[in-house]
Order: structure tokens, then C-alpha cells, then sequence
């Protein structure tokens, strides 16, 4: 399905929280996790992820790091602060309240 | 020269917008080509070519314009944020490190040693009116009149008329009526000039006996002269004997006369204790070693013009009662012979300096010699026996110190042996020849102050060294950008707030701490030994200091910027090998040691059968510096043989670590500082304030305060001795 870009603008800071919450993850690998997770719904230009992260990161909500991975690669991994842990738990309700009312109006059956 | 593939065109045109901060764009390069090139990796096993793979990957990163505009928009803030630390960092960081070194640096150790090198009188530097004087170490302002009080009037044009100024300006105040006559007998060689003035002031002072005896002297020098011959001595060694002759009696009675007046006033005052006292007080209680050292320095130059003429006129009150008695004029005769012990009892009184003391004892020795010889001559042998008694009580305080200074002073006495150990350089200067000889707890005072103040010259010179470090990283940043150019150009890198802090702290205020801890805590007392004896350890200590601080310091902001290159891809070359780092810093080890023993090793190694030939100072300093050498020669040849093996290939490494280390050093340099100044001073003004041995004795007036003990000593047992039985 094709989601309006509006409407994904909105998700995107608090799924990378949700994400690197978890675990600390590098970009591509932030992608696949999503790609995984949504199977394939959201279609992401892969670099316009950079700029979330780099924002979020100016704002001090995740750091991100170098660091060799198994292959002897260098790869930047970003994990969640604790500034980020409390906007993500912010965000996350305000998604959850913001969801159920507009489900409210928008699955209600006619009247 | 290779051609630009897909992913290289992505990334510069990515990233474009972060061209002004060329370590953030080298930054945001890599993490993008690490994802492009794991996408590729990935297609690739899927079973893509190569270069269809690659543009798979640029294609799925989306178009370029939206991720520039992205990129540059999320760090935008935080590029100018860097461009403002980046400017401090290059423009600002060494310039403040070398106006903060320069602000706190002190030469107060420098200055105490110069003071030191002319003990012997110590010109009060001009303290402009109104103004501080940073050369005594006087950090507070002077009036007008304290101006006055100290220098004198310094626009007159001899220092007669300006001492006289003080006088002037406050006429009634015997103080300074005194500090004028005390000038002018020291500094006038008018003697009509000197007579004409002191018959002048006399009046002003009627009841004070030193006029009366100054007119005497003065009237001697016409009246009679002293011829010297040599003379054979009983035990074949010759000697030099005096012989008085007069020149113009009509002159030796008027000066005898003056004498005799002198005598019967109810006192004799120079007031230079009290001149010395204001003085001091206008100078203010020292604070630092050098302000310390600067009072006895002048103290040590007060002037003693009397002092001198003393004895010469006890030789001559004698000379004078010999005269009267072999006229037949016997009673006049005994008041001469016998003046001595009112004389003494007056003068003494007044004597506030050792010097004084020992003049009083040579009054009294010459009259415990001379009179009973000459009551002998005169065939009254009970007077001769009377006064000998008399005279050797006199004498005897004067006696005793000086057999207490031959007994425990130099070259083997005990005292003296303590003295030049636990004692301060200073202590050693002026504490032998007293005799009286303090404990091991006294002295250590001014000796910790020593090895503060030599901290604090030391501490100038580390400013210095990272100074030159700084220069030598400019050098070798403009080496690796107009000389050995590499592909890409030398970036200043900014490490993260909490890198930089890590660094800082492991660097610099560890080692210091550790310094501290070592030279300050240890139980078996580093410092237990004068500068004289643990110079070498205090040398060892402080060159450790420098040499952990430098190599923490670079080894560290030399490991960060090796990582943060390989993180930028750029061309890193591979760390020297383990050998050179393990002896490097086993030598910085071996130069620890000294400074954690106690302070009597050196001593104990110095005594050593083959250390007898060495001359110990020397031979430690020499050691101790040649350690220090070798471990920059380790470095030096380490950085060379990098430069020539891989410094083309990785000259944007090399040219980054020299660029990125200035302002480190810089950071290094303010952090030294701003932590060991404030720490220095407190410690100096703390033991200063606790020194009772050198300290100047404002009450008692003496040069030190063991001095002033000693003074007050023998002068009440002068003055008991003296007494009119």
C-alpha cells in the first residue's frame, strides 16, 4: 500500500526510537528491521533515513558510535539516551491516545 | 589516478551541503558508503554483478538532492555549533593557554634566588606611588607617606637628603630624627660635615648618649693615632700590637669629655629596631618565600655605623684612663678604666642585631684583657684582681656562644650537621654562625617553602616545554600541509566533549594528583631533606611529572585521533612497535623511582665506596637528565622513521594528529595552571606563615627569628652580667 508521506513523517522518529531502544543498530540495519517488520509496507528511500537519525541524534535523543562489527568493518550504531527514552515513551502515548480517537471517528459505523 | 564510481558521485553530491566541516562531511561519507557498500554486498550475493549491484544500492538510497537537502538541514545546527569550537580551537585555545600561563606564571623563585645571591643588603625595589610592587612580592598599595617611610624621598639627589625627608616631613619623631643620623654617619665622608650637623641636632634629643658619643669618636680620630707593629708573642707567632699616640691632647680631653657626658646620660638609642619595625610593617607579613627572603635581605643591609666605632672608643677610654694615671690623676683615671661596664650596660640595651652582640662581647673582652694589666702596672693589684672578675662575667655570654658555634657548628658539629640536612638553603645561608641550632620540626617549614617555590619555578618551566610542544605541532601540521601534502587535507578534529574531559583528566590532573600525593603523603617523607640533599629527588619527580603528563597526553589524543581517522577512512599508519613504547616508558619508570624513595637514599647511595670519587649533585642531575633525553630521543627517531616509511601515504593522519594535538596541549597548558598556581601559593603562604626560624622577628628586630631568640638571649645575660654588683 502507498502511505501518504504526511502521514509517515509523523511515525518515523518514534519507530527509530522504538528501534534503537532495543538494541543498538546501524542504519542498514535499522532498514531491514523495519522492511522486516512492516513486510515491506514501508516503502523508505534508504537515505533519507540519515537525516532522522542525524536529527535525532543533534537533538540528543540517540548517540551514535563507530564501532568494528564481526566482519572488521566500521559501522555507526546508534543507541537510544535517556532523553530518548523518555520522548519515545511520550511519543508512543501520544500515539496511542492519538490512534484510538481518531479510530473512534474513523471505524465508528455510520450513524 | 582512478575514476569516480557510482557511489563516490552519491556521496559528494550527499554531502555536499557539509562542506564547510570537512571532518563531519569525511564522517557522514563513510557512514552512508558503509551502507551502500553492505546493500551492494548483499545484492551482489543475490546474484547482481558487481556494478549492478552498486547501482541497485545508490538507487535504493533514494534522489540525492532530497538527501543532501536532509542532511544538510538535520546538521545544520550542529555544524555551526562546530564551526564556533572549531574557531576557538584554532584561534583561541593557544593564544588563552599562553595569556593564562602568562597571568599565573610567577617569578617569585627566580627573584628568591637573586635575592639570595645578596643577602648582604637588598635594595627595596621603587614601589611606585600608589602602586604595587611585584618585585618584593607586595601585591597591595602603598600611600604617599608609607612610600616615604620606606624608600625615603626619592627625588632628592643624595640618599642623605632622602632619608632626611622622612625626618623632614615629621620632625618630631625621634625614629626618623635617628634614621637621618644613622644615614648620615654611614653615608657622609665630610667629617666636619658630620660633626657640624650632630652638634646641630643634639638638643633635639638631649637625654640620648649616642650624640655625645659620636662627637667623641669624631674628635678621637683628630686627637691620637694608631700606629700597628708586628710583635713576636711568647709562643713565636706574631702578632700585630697598637700603639696609641697622641696628636692633640687639648682634643682627647674634649672628646673624653664627650664620653664621659655620654656616660652619665640615662640612655643610648640609634632607633634603628624601630625604624626596622616600621619598615617591616609597611612591607606587610610575608606571604611568600621571596617576600620572606626579601625582609631578611634587608634586614641584613641595615646600616650600623655606631657599631663599629665601639670599640675603637673603649680602646681609647682606656688608652685615655692609662693616660690620667701615670699623670698621678688616679680618681679621674678609675672612671675611664671602669667605663665599660656603664658603657656596655647602655649600649646593650640598644642592640638588636647579633652583630651588636658580638661588638658589646669584643668591648667586653678587650676590657677583661686590658684593664686588669693596667691596675697591674699601676702596682693595685686588688683592683687588677676586681676587674678581671668583672670582665670575665662581662665577657662571658659572648664567650660561651662563640665556644657553642665552634662546638656544634661547622665543619663537624652535630647542630650544624642538622642544619645543612633538614635545613633550607637559606637556613644554611644564616643559621651556622649562630650556634643555636633548632630541631629537625623547626626547620621544615621553610625548607617544604623551598620546595614549593622551586615547584613553582618548575611549574613555569613545564608552561614552557607545552608551549614548544604547541609550536613543534604547528611545525609538523604545516609540514603535512604545504611540504607532504597527502590526498586528503589535514582536518582538526573535535573529539567529543567527554573524550576531550577523559583525556584531561588522565593526562593531566592524574598525574598531578599522583604528584601531589607522592611528594606530599608518603609516609617515609620524600621531602624529609633540605633542596641542598633532595634537589635530585625533587629533579626526578618533576621530570616524571612532565614526561606522564606528555605521554598520557599524546598517547591518548594520539589513540583518538588514530580511531577517528580509521573511522573517516583515512590512511592511518600502523602505531610504532611494542618496543619502542615499552622503553620509553620503562625509562619514564626507571625516572620515577627516585621520587618515591625516601629522601635519605640519595644520601645513602651518595656514600657508596665508588660515589667518593663522583661528585653526587652532578652525577644524579646527569643521570636523571640523560634518562629524561633518551626518552624523547625514542620519540623523536619513533615520529621520524613513521614520517619516512609511511608519511606520504598517511599524511592527512599525520597532519591531523599535529593539528588536533595543538589545541589538547593548549587545554593542557590552562588545566596545569589553573589547578597548580592556586594550589602553590596557598601552600607557600601556609608554611611561610608557619616558619618561626626565618621569619623577620618584628618585636625583637633581629635579621631571622631564631636570630632575634638569640639576640634576646645574650642581651639579658649582658645585661644581668652588667648590673652594678
Amino acid at each position: 500500500m502507498d502511505y501518504d508521506a504526511n502521514m509517515l513523517k509523523g511515525v518515523v522518529d518514534p519507530i527509530i526510537l522504538r528501534l534503537v531502544s532495543e538494541r543498538a543498530m546501524y542504519g542498514y540495519e535499522i532498514i531491514k528491521v523495519i522492511n522486516e517488520r512492516t513486510q515491506g509496507e514501508f516503502e523508505w528511500k534508504e537515505g533519507t533515513l540519515y537525516p532522522c537519525l542525524h536529527r535525532l541524534e543533534c537533538a540528543g535523543l540517540i548517540a551514535g558510535e563507530w564501532h568494528e562489527s564481526e566482519n572488521g568493518r566500521q559501522r555507526k550504531y546508534y543507541k537510544i539516551s535517556r532523553k530518548g527514552v523518555a520522548a519515545l515513551k511520550e511519543k508512543t502515548a501520544q500515539w496511542a491516545a492519538f490512534s484510538a480517537t481518531v479510530n473512534v471517528v474513523l471505524l465508528a459505523p455510520a450513524m | 589516478m582512478s575514476e569516480k564510481t557510482h557511489t563516490d558521485e552519491f556521496l559528494t553530491a550527499a554531502t555536499s551541503g557539509l562542506k564547510h566541516d570537512r571532518e563531519l562531511q569525511l564522517d557522514v561519507q563513510a557512514e552512508l558508503r558503509s551502507h551502500i557498500e553492505e546493500h551492494q554486498r548483499e545484492a551482489e550475493a543475490n546474484g547482481l554483478t558487481p556494478a549492478a549491484a552498486e547501482e541497485e544500492a545508490v538507487r535504493a538510497m533514494g534522489a540525492v538532492a532530497d538527501v543532501a537537502t536532509g542532511l544538510e538541514q538535520a546538521n545544520r545546527r550542529r555544524m555551526r555549533f562546530r564551526a564556533l569550537v572549531r574557531l576557538a580551537a584554532q584561534w583561541l585555545l593557544a593564544p588563552l593557554a599562553v595569556a593564562v600561563a602568562a597571568m599565573t606564571a610567577d617569578l617569585g623563585s627566580l627573584q628568591a634566588l637573586r635575592v639570595m645571591s645578596n643577602l648582604n643588603g637588598y635594595d627595596i625595589p621603587l614601589i611606585p606611588s600608589g602602586g604595587a610592587s611585584e618585585d618584593l612580592g607586595m601585591r597591595r598599595s602603598l600611600t604617599p607617606d608609607q612610600r616615604l617611610v620606606l624608600h625615603g624621598d626619592t627625588t632628592k639627589p643624595t640618599p642623605i637628603a632622602q632619608q632626611k625627608a622622612i625626618w623632614d616631613k615629621w620632625p618630631t619623631n625621634k625614629v626618623y630624627l635617628h634614621n637621618y643620623v644613622t644615614c648620615l654617619l654611614s653615608k657622609e665622608p665630610d667629617d666636619t660635615v658630620v660633626a657640624a650637623e650632630i652638634t646641630k641636632l643634639q638638643p633635639l634629643d638631649p637625654d640620648n648618649a649616642r650624640f655625645d658619643y659620636i662627637l667623641a669618636g669624631r674628635l678621637l680620630k683628630e686627637a691620637v693615632e694608631d700606629k700597628r707593629r708586628e710583635v713576636k708573642g711568647p709562643d713565636g707567632k706574631t702578632k700585630t700590637e697598637t700603639d696609641t699616640v697622641i696628636k692633640d691632647r687639648a682634643k682627647l680631653d674634649e672628646a673624653m669629655a664627650h664620653f664621659k657626658a655620654g656616660l652619665a646620660k640615662p640612655e643610648f638609642r640609634r632607633y634603628g629596631r624601630e625604624m626596622n619595625t616600621e619598615r617591616l610593617a609597611i612591607m606587610g607579613e610575608p606571604t611568600s618565600l621571596l617576600q620572606e627572603i626579601a625582609q631578611i635581605s634587608f634586614l641584613a643591609g641595615t646600616l650600623l655605623p655606631d657599631a663599629s666605632k665601639w670599640r675603637d672608643l673603649e680602646r681609647k677610654t682606656l688608652f685615655y684612663g692609662e693616660l690620667l694615671a701615670s699623670e698621678g690623676r688616679r680618681a679621674e683615671a678609675d672612671i675611664f678604666l671602669n667605663a665599660h661596664n656603664r658603657f656596655v650596660l647602655q649600649i646593650n640595651r640598644d642592640v638588636f642585631v647579633l652583630i651588636d652582640v658580638l661588638v658589646v662581647g669584643a668591648i667586653a673582652n678587650l676590657a677583661a684583657e686590658r684593664v686588669p694589666a693596667i691596675y697591674e702596672k699601676l702596682g693595685d693589684t686588688a683592683a687588677a684582681e676586681r676587674a678581671r672578675e668583672e670582665a670575665a662575667v662581662l665577657a662571658a655570654p659572648v664567650k660561651q656562644f662563640k665556644e657553642r658555634v665552634k662546638a656544634f657548628g661547622p665543619p663537624a658539629g652535630q647542630a650544624w650537621e642538622t642544619v645543612t640536612r633538614y635545613g633550607s638553603i637559606i637556613a644554611n645561608m644564616l643559621l651556622p654562625a649562630l650556634g643555636e641550632y633548632p630541631t629537625a620540626e623547626e626547620l621544615a617549614p621553610s625548607r617544604h617553602s623551598e620546595y614549593v617555590a622551586a615547584e613553582g619555578l618548575a611549574l613555569g618551566i613545564l608552561s614552557v616545554v607545552l608551549f614548544v610542544m604547541m609550536l613543534l605541532f604547528v611545525f609538523v601540521a604545516l609540514y603535512y600541509r604545504w611540504v607532504r601534502p597527502g590526498r586528503t587535507a589535514t582536518l582538526l578534529l573535535l573529539p567529543e566533549a567527554s573524550e576531550v574531559a577523559r583525556l584531561l583528566a588522565y593526562g593531566v590532573l592524574l598525574p598531578l594528583l599522583g604528584y601531589y600525593l607522592v611528594t606530599r603523603w608518603l609516609p617515609w617523607g620524600p621531602r624529609e631533606l633540605g633542596l641542598g640533599y633532595g634537589g635530585e629527588v625533587l629533579l626526578a619527580s618533576l621530570l616524571t611529572l612532565l614526561f606522564v603528563m606528555m605521554g598520557i597526553t599524546v598517547t591518548l589524543a594520539g589513540r583518538l585521533v588514530r580511531r577517528r581517522c580509521q573511522e573517516l577512512q583515512l590512511p592511518v599508519a600502523p602505531p610504532p612497535h611494542r618496543f619502542w613504547k615499552i622503553a620509553a616508558w620503562s625509562l619514564i619508570g626507571i625516572l620515577a623511582v627516585p621520587g618515591f624513595l625516601p629522601a635519605t637514599t640519595i644520601c645513602w647511595i651518595g656514600e657508596w665506596p665508588f660515589m667518593q670519587s663522583l661528585d653526587r649533585l652532578h652525577f644524579f642531575w646527569g643521570l636523571f637528565v640523560a634518562l629524561a633525553l633518551l626518552t624523547l630521543l625514542i620519540r623523536v627517531v619513533c615520529g621520524i622513521a613513521s614520517d619516512v616509511r609511511f608519511g606520504r601515504r598517511c599524511a592527512a593522519y599525520y597532519g591531523s594528529l599535529a593539528r588536533t594535538l595543538i589545541p589538547v596541549v593548549a587545554l593542557a597548558l590552562i588545566l596545569v595552571n589553573i589547578c597548580s598556581r592556586p594550589y602553590l601559593r596557598m601552600e607557600e603562604r601556609r608554611l611561610v606563615k608557619s616558619d618561626t626560624l626565618m621569619c623577620s622577628d618584628l618585636a625583637a628586630g633581629g635579621f631571622t627569628g631564631l636570630e632575634s631568640r638569640l639576640v634576646q638571649r645574650l642581651k639579658a645575660e649582658i645585661q644581668e652580667a652588667a648590673k652594678p654588683k
